[in-house]
């Protein structure tokens, strides 16, 4: 069941058109991948989705209803999210984040993401993965329904990132929970996408299941053609 | 033995020669404004040495205890506490700023203490808000306003624009001037007000401004920075060609040194003209002053001098510190200034000490006044009936 | 008005604007590329203008005397501008951002107090420029030459300005520093000397403004810090770090300035600067021409453990012993323990919820003058009096979070600032309601509470809740969301935080605990005047929690009891008090830069 749907997404930043006419679909306890060199215009769209970017054109919606409005509603309607460069609190410990975050809720995310023996430490003072996962468990710990994740496992050893992307599937399952996800590493994308959306300079340029993609000549174009595979 | 009882009846002596001295607690505005007030201290200064020369206050050496009350009211508060508490001074006085004085006043009616505001000018602080004791030395804004009235008739001009700083000195001296006016020349206009905040004229602007109004006279009541701003706009662009011009306070060094070459001569000033008043009093000060500072006096000078002298002379009279007493003896107290002999009324508080009024003129690149004449206070003050109007019972 | 007037209150309008644009030049630099807000700048103009003031006395009445005066006044300012960043500012870059804003008012202490002493106390009018000392008609109007000078000038510095930084290497460091700080640094600029070319011109600049305004204004000490508000507004109003943005924002305060008085609105003058910028940043978040903020710094993390326990016994004890002890220390207690809980609830507002202030007088002036009238105009006792004071200044505080929770940094800081002005000039003018100039007198406690010792009692009560209150609200689950909005907007948004709400609510709290000290304040010395809310008390608060440091609700009680015993001390025993207050500052600035509550924390292990 389509759970997050976005049609027709367009942002242009002078003229340079970001994000052009973008429409995809996600459906809850799925997990979607979106690929596309640098600059293609991935974080662009999760902006326009999570509202940290308003929109030239296009329309959100969730579970069937218009998803708009600032980050806050949008977020307090059920769209969690994390950033290409993470965003966490960082005058406070790790522990205190989490208790921001989920407002009182119990919960054992910090042990699941792998931060429990870190919850007393200051956030600034973790590595850049931890901070990563510290702001995955922030972005969890409001019980989303929808799930964005700008380069979630940027700054992991490979065998970690395996680690919390296997973490993610398995919560994506469990709790019916819609993942939208950029990633980088190749493997990480066929290796856990359901079904892969490959964007190019703002415009959606293939989208099917990693086989399909895999197989896909303007995607294999893309990518050599910027001459760099793994980017 | 003997020598032991020598050694302490010249202690006992000595003792009673300098007894506990009587300290008098002084506050001011020092650091925000020193041109007046650094003449002000010395003059101050000249008073003591000379009270504590001639054997004191009865029998007993004077202390001025000086304290910078940091320009606001709420600082100036605490410094007189502290000089109430800690110090225990037997009477207030100084303070420069209208606002200032006026908190300083309301605290010595609350500390039931005598406080002789020295220098500020509004009209307030001895009427709408004067107390059983407070007094004031200065001739207030009203008075010096009411002095260069009769010039302003005498000028006989229709139409008058008028310029002050936007506070409440410069309001009302200007509500004063127009009032004043209105009464005895009907018909008068008032064809431009030009209010600039205070330090922070305009001049260009305002000049023009007034130039566009076409008055035929000027009255100002502008001092310190904006004066002189003013009055090199006003030069330049020939503002005062052929206009008599009338300005509170300009005649007062304090103001009119800075101006130099540019003072602009046949201005109708109130002032201090230090170089040319010869009476006995004023020679006698100022040489003594000269001697001391090496300087010439400023009006703070003559103010912070007799601001002393008068506590001095009030103590005298009451014979003792009570301040209910103090605060008798200033009623109707009489002593000699440097201008000449003053009272301060029993019926508000006010003293009489007058000012000069006279004209600018460039001496040797500087600025004096001339053709200058005396204004005693005690004929530029409403009737005694206006005045019980304006001040609270007590 | 005829065309003939228009055109001279233009041509006014237009030499004040070269003026005012050659003084924000200078700081708009030092800003952009240094991000250090210069509270000095009104100091080195005051120090050109003394310095031209003097050599112009020395070369002489000629031409060359009085240009020679002005260009060497200008590069002695340089000079020092030279000296004071080489010396307080560079070991400051690295440290929170508002240091250097400390600093920086250290040395407007010190300065103001040299220049007393060198200088004097009497005014200095300057000679007329040799050469350029009338005035020609223009339309009929007399313009002097100089004005004509000026108006040449502005541009032609704008222009020299534009090359500089369009043409040279050394303009587009600047350019590239001023747009990201960080990126220049990873090309391995030599970032020191970029910043200190940048004051000395910066300084120079200010110099020349100062030393132009040789025939126009007399020296005084008191332009400082009218300069430094001018400045800063033009450089806000225009866009930080935006040299076009701060010409036109020079020009049009000062035509409109020109013909507010042309046509007899003097009296608006006294705020007509703050006004029009207030208008224009709620409209404009980023001044006419001034683009987004580069993203601030990450904010620190509050390192280093609590406060031990311990540290408060002292503390407590030092609170308690006025009770005993009575006589003047009760006074002073007094005032210190109402400036504290002023400067908690700026703390509370810088610190936990990020937002900057520079106005922060507003809320406490709104409280005591909401006591004041009250008291006076109402009749109302004095338990209500001091109840309506938080509750004025709450919803003035409210008002202000209307219009002001979509801006950050030090557009927030300046919008706060002309809010504080245009309320001061509410208080300034409205005779009838607030006395005006000479303000409200007569506002004593009841009599259960006029005893100093019980009055101080009374204090220490009250101040001891509002702290608690405000320490249960910051460690509360509001206090970390506000804090979690101040640490990341993003991250709190994105977790469905209303940051606009809690910036407001921040607001309201930080406006309600001032409003109550400003009450408390009213009745402890029975009379007010505008002053309360003036700039100077703003930094006086800023100041205050700077030196107590932001990291602990200690900081301000500490800040604000060290920086009012020693103005208390030293302006009793000696005569140059401000610059010795000054260089305490600077000494605890560069030596304790976690402020004093920093001093007392263990560091980090
Ligand atoms: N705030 C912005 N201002 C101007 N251009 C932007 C902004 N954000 C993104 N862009 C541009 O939009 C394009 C898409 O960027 P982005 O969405 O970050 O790509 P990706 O996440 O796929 O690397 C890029 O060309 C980028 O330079
Ligand atoms: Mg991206």
């Amino acid at each position: 069941m389509t759970l997050l749907a976005a049609s027709g997404l367009t942002k242009s930043y002078g003229g340079v058109r970001a994000v052009d006419g973008v429409d995809l679909e996600v459906a809850s306890g799925e997990m979607v991948a979106m690929i596309g060199p640098n600059g293609a215009g991935k974080s662009t769209c999760f902006g326009l989705i999570g509202g940290q970017v308003s929109a030239d054109a296009g329309k959100v919606r969730l579970d069937g209803a218009d998803l708009d409005g600032s980050p806050a509603r949008r977020a307090r309607r059920g769209l969690g999210r994390t950033f290409q460069v993470a965003q966490v609190f960082a005058s406070m410990s790790v522990s205190e984040n989490l208790a921001v975050a989920a407002r009182g809720r119990d919960t054992t995310l910090l042990e699941r993401v792998g931060l429990g023996a870190d919850a007393q430490r200051p956030a600034a003072d973790l590595a850049y993965g931890d901070i990563k996962r510290l702001e995955l468990a922030l972005a969890l710990a409001t019980e989303p329904r929808v799930l964005l994740m700008d380069e979630p496992t940027a700054g992991m050893a490979p065998a970690e990132r395996r680690q919390l992307m296997t973490l993610i599937a398995g919560l994506a399952r469990e709790t019916k929970l819609a993942v939208l996800f950029t990633e980088h590493d190749m493997d990480v994308v066929f290796g856990h996408a359901d079904r892969i959306l490959v964007l190019d300079r703002g415009k959606l340029i293939a989208s099917g299941d990693p086989s399909a993609i895999r197989a896909n000549a303007r995607v294999r174009e893309v990518y050599l053609g910027h001459g760099d595979g793994s980017c | 033995m003997k020598a032991i009882l020598g050694l302490l009846a010249a202690t006992l002596v000595a003792g009673a020669a300098d007894a506990q001295p009587i300290k008098l607690g002084e506050l001011n505005s020092y650091k925000v404004f020193p041109a007046f007030l650094e003449p002000y201290k010395m003059g101050m200064e000249l008073a003591r040495t000379e009270i504590n020369a001639s054997g004191g206050i009865l029998g007993r050496p004077l202390e001025i205890v000086i304290r910078d009350d940091g320009g606001t009211p709420g600082d100036a508060v605490r410094v007189a506490e502290e000089l109430l508490t800690r110090e225990g001074v037997a009477a207030l006085t100084g303070t420069f700023a209208s606002n200032v004085g006026l908190a300083v006043s309301d605290f010595a009616k609350q500390r039931k203490t005598l406080f002789i505001a020295a220098e500020p000018l509004t009209d307030k602080i001895v009427w709408d808000n004067g107390n059983r004791y407070t007094f004031r030395l200065r001739a207030s804004t009203y008075m010096q306003t009411a002095m260069l009235v009769p010039e302003a008739l005498k000028a006989a001009k229709p139409r008058w624009a008028i310029v002050y700083p936007n506070y409440e000195y410069g309001q009302s001296a200007t509500e004063a001037f127009k009032k004043l006016m209105a009464e005895k020349q009907p018909g008068v206009q008032f064809v431009a007000e030009q209010a600039p905040a205070l330090g922070r004229i305009d001049a260009g602007a305002v000049v023009q401004a007034i130039e566009d109004a076409k008055p035929d006279a000027i009255f100002s009541s502008l001092f310190g920075p904006d004066l002189a701003k003013f009055v090199r706009e006003g030069n330049l662009r020939g503002l005062f060609k052929n206009r008599p011009v009338i300005n509170l306070l300009g005649g007062e060094p304090e103001y009119l040194d800075p101006l130099k070459d540019e003072t602009p001569e046949g201005w109708i000033v109130t002032g201090y003209p230090w170089q040319s008043i010869q009476t006995p009093e004023h020679k006698r000060f100022h040489d003594a002053y000269q001697a001391k500072f090496k300087d010439y006096p400023r009006l703070g000078s003559v103010v912070g001098y007799t601001a002393i002298h008068s506590f001095a002379a009030a103590v005298k009279k009451a014979g003792s510190l009570d301040q209910e007493k103090m605060v008798d003896a200033m009623k109707g107290l009489q002593l000699s200034s440097p201008f000449g002999p003053i009272t301060y009324r029993a019926l508000d508080h006010q003293s009489t000490m007058g000012a000069y009024v006279g004209k600018l003129a460039l001496k040797d690149g500087k600025g004096v006044m001339v053709d200058w004449s005396f204004a005693d206070g005690a004929k530029f003050l409403p009737s005694d009936d206006a005045v019980m109007k304006l001040r609270p019972k007590e | 008005m005829t065309l003939a007037a228009f055109a001279s209150y233009m041509l006014t309008g237009l030499a004040g604007a070269s003026s005012l644009f050659l003084v924000a030049a200078g700081l708009s630099l030092i800003f952009g590329v240094t991000r250090v807000v210069n509270f000095a700048h009104g100091s080195f103009f005051m120090l050109g203008l003394y310095l031209a003031v003097t050599l112009a006395g020395v070369f002489g009445r000629t031409p060359l005397g009085f240009w020679g005066a002005v260009v060497c006044a200008s590069l002695a300012v340089g000079a020092i501008g030279v000296v004071v960043e080489r010396l307080i500012l560079r070991p400051l870059y690295a440290a929170p951002e508002l240091l250097q804003l400390l600093a920086t008012f250290a040395v407007v202490l010190i300065v103001k107090d040299a220049a007393l002493w060198i200088w004097g106390p009497e005014d200095l009018l300057g000679p007329r420029a040799p050469g350029l000392s009338s005035a020609v008609p223009v339309l009929g109007r007399s313009i002097p030459e100089y004005d004509l000078l000026l108006i040449a000038l502005g541009p032609l510095v704008m222009a020299g300005l534009w090359l500089l930084l369009t043409r040279t290497r050394f303009g587009r460091l600047i350019r590239a520093a001023t747009e990201d700080r960080e990126m220049t640094a990873a090309l391995g600029i030599d970032q020191a000397r970029l910043f200190t070319l940048v004051f000395a011109l910066g300084s120079a600049l200010a110099g020349l403004g100062g030393a132009l305004q040789l025939p126009r204004e007399p020296a005084n000490l008191s332009l400082d810090l009218s300069i430094v508000a001018d400045a800063f507004v033009v450089v806000v109003l225009g866009g930080l770090g935006s040299l076009p943005g701060a010409f036109l924002a020079s020009l049009l305060i000062a035509e409109l300035k020109a013909f507010c008085i042309g046509l007899g609105f003097s009296k608006a003058t006294l705020v007509i600067e703050f006004l029009v910028m207030a208008v224009v940043l709620v409209f404009r978040p980023h001044g006419l021409l001034g683009r987004p903020d580069p993203p601030a710094r990450a904010t620190e993390a509050e390192a280093g453990e609590p406060i031990p326990p311990l540290v408060w016994i002292p503390v407590a004890l030092a609170l308690a012993f006025p009770l005993l002890a009575g006589g003047y220390a009760v006074i002073l207690a007094i005032d210190i323990v109402i400036l504290a809980l002023f400067a908690a609830s700026l703390r509370w507002l810088i610190g936990p919820a990020g937002l900057v202030s520079f106005g922060h007088a507003a809320f406490f002036g709104l409280g005591a003058y909401a006591a004041a009238i009250a008291a006076l105009k109402l009749g109302w006792p004095m338990a209500a009096a001091l109840a309506a004071a938080p509750l004025v200044a709450a919803f003035g505080a409210f008002a202000f979070g209307l219009v002001a929770v979509r801006l950050s940094g030090v557009y927030l800081a300046m919008l706060s600032l002309a809010f504080a002005q245009i309320v001061w000039s509410l208080a300034f003018q409205w005779d009838a309601l607030t006395g005006g100039s000479n303000g409200l007198v007569g506002i004593w406690p009841a009599a259960a509470v006029a005893d100093k010792t019980r009055y101080y009692a009374l204090v220490l009560g009250l101040a001891i809740a509002a702290w608690l209150l405000l320490g249960r609200i910051e460690r509360g689950r509001l206090g970390y969301a506000i804090r979690a909005a101040r640490d990341s907007q993003l991250r709190a948004e994105a977790l469905g935080f209303d940051v606009p709400a809690l910036r407001r609510i921040a607001l309201v709290i930080s406006g309600a605990v001032a409003g109550l000290a400003g009450g408390l304040f009213v009745y402890s010395k029975g009379s007010l005047s505008p002053e309360t809310l003036a700039i100077p008390r703003s930094v006086d608060g800023l100041v205050m929690v700077l030196l107590g440091g932001l990291a602990s609700p200690l900081g301000p009680l500490l800040g604000a009891g060290l920086f009012t015993w020693l103005q208390d001390e030293a302006a009793r025993r000696i005569e140059f008090w401000r610059a010795l207050v000054g260089f305490v500052i600077l000494a605890l600035v560069l030596f304790a830069p976690r402020g004093l509550a920093g001093l007392l924390r263990r560091p980090r292990a």
